[in-house]
């Protein structure tokens, strides 16, 4: 099966979705059952019931290291969720060769990402060309943001940047596939244009 | 006849269904923000908890004046209370919206286009299409300026013409706009309707 582009932002947008139901789900069932205990659904003693009573002996030291179980993991998987927010996913290296148990041929991405950027931005209608390699180092994943000027065909354009510079890049780095991200927009033409020189 | 050229170069449609469903899901909104707002708060409480609990079991309790607070108006409060009750009802409401949040798809930033190629994700931005289709309703002969605006699935030109009378402007205007669309192949297709507002001399 073929890989699809972008695959580790939608990893985290999937992750994101699955935390927030996850917390939804039982902040709206604990407040149920709160709502429920005091409305005396559950019974008129539970209602009437202390919220906070906090058991003695043992069943309270049980109770302790029980909460202190939770919440250690909970804590460090909130803040790794957190962390998660701010990973661009970019990689400093490709492996352009790998031969199994023999090693491989490793180029920084730099390299073959400037050339790209280089090979688009001077295409005509293309303002700016910004190119990021993500993913992994074996597995590599290509995001372009373009800037193209307002009266650029935004459709010819797309086709050139794969059926040249993509094609070029994916022959620079010998692969079959380049799992690719293209973001474009447009920008009006400046104000004071910088006149040519004659 | 269909050659052999032509079934080749002929893109396969369960490709490009894929292509689509990809090329949308990339560009949904990730919901950074509600997860960074609900990460750090489940961070704070779980720490404190962790911290409160596990200090009071090594026999110095850390008490902050955070939970010293609640654990006062907590000892005294029952489920029947007005406070708790309302309470419990902002945090089963609170939970029904963060379900929303991570279940209503929401509105990206960017247009998927049709590319065919489920390696191959292209997407226009909102502000970009609208100056594209405004430069594709400005063509018209006649139209002095042209504002769009794009919906979810709609597309809005409203045009300014110096023209007294201009009855096919209109229509005119629909079809550029339609057939800059059909150029860009959006995944998901857009209804344009066009109006025409004359300038007074």
């Amino acid at each position: 099966m073929t890989e699809t582009p972008a695959s580790t932002a939608r990893r985290t947008s999937r992750g994101n979705r699955c935390g927030l139901v996850l917390i939804g789900a039982a902040l709206a069932a604990a407040g149920a059952l709160a709502l429920a205990a005091g409305s005396g659904l559950l019974g008129r003693r539970l209602a009437d019931a202390e919220v906070y009573s906090w058991p003695s002996g043992a069943a309270g030291t049980l109770l302790s290291y029980g909460v202190v179980a939770v919440a250690v993991p909970a804590a460090l998987l909130a803040l790794r969720w957190m962390i998660v927010q701010g990973r661009s996913g970019t990689v400093n290296r490709l492996v352009v060769e790998a031969d199994s148990g023999r090693g491989a041929t490793e180029m920084t991405e730099g390299a073959a990402r400037e050339a790209f950027e280089e090979a688009v931005g001077g295409y005509d209608g293309v303002r700016r060309a910004r190119a990021r390699v993500t993913d992994s180092a074996l597995t590599p994943h290509l995001r372009l943001d373009l800037t193209l000027d307002d009266d650029a065909d935004v459709a010819d354009l797309w086709r050139r940047v794969r059926s040249e510079a993509l094609a070029d890049l994916r022959t620079a780095l010998d692969r079959e596939a380049l799992p690719t991200v293209i973001r474009v927009s447009t920008t009006a033409p400046p104000k004071n244009p910088r006149r040519a020189p004659e | 006849m269909t050659t052999v050229e032509d079934a080749l170069s002929r893109p396969d449609p369960a490709a490009a269904r894929r292509a689509s469903r990809v090329a949308v899901h990339t560009f949904r909104p990730r919901r950074s923000w509600p997860a960074l707002i609900v990460g750090a708060l489940v961070l704070g409480v779980a720490a404190l908890a962790a911290v409160e609990v596990a200090s009071a079991l090594a026999g110095a309790p850390m008490r902050t004046s955070v939970t010293s607070a609640a654990g006062e108006h907590a000892a005294t409060a029952r489920w029947s209370d007005p406070v708790v009750q309302t309470a419990s009802a902002v945090a089963a409401a609170t939970g029904l919206v963060l379900i929303a949040v991570a279940l209503v798809p929401g509105r990206s930033r960017f247009t998927a286009l049709r590319t065919a190629d489920p390696e191959l994700v292209v997407g226009l931005s909102r502000s970009g299409l609208k100056r594209t289709l405004a430069a594709a309703a400005q063509e018209v002969g006649g139209v002095r300026a042209a504002r769009v605006t794009v919906g979810r699935r709609r597309v809005r030109v409203r045009v300014r013409t110096d023209l007294r009378e201009a009855p096919e402007l209109r229509g005119e205007v629909s079809a550029a706009v339609g057939r800059r669309l059909a150029e860009l192949e959006p995944v998901s297709a857009f209804k344009v309707t066009a109006s025409v507002r004359h300038t007074k001399a």
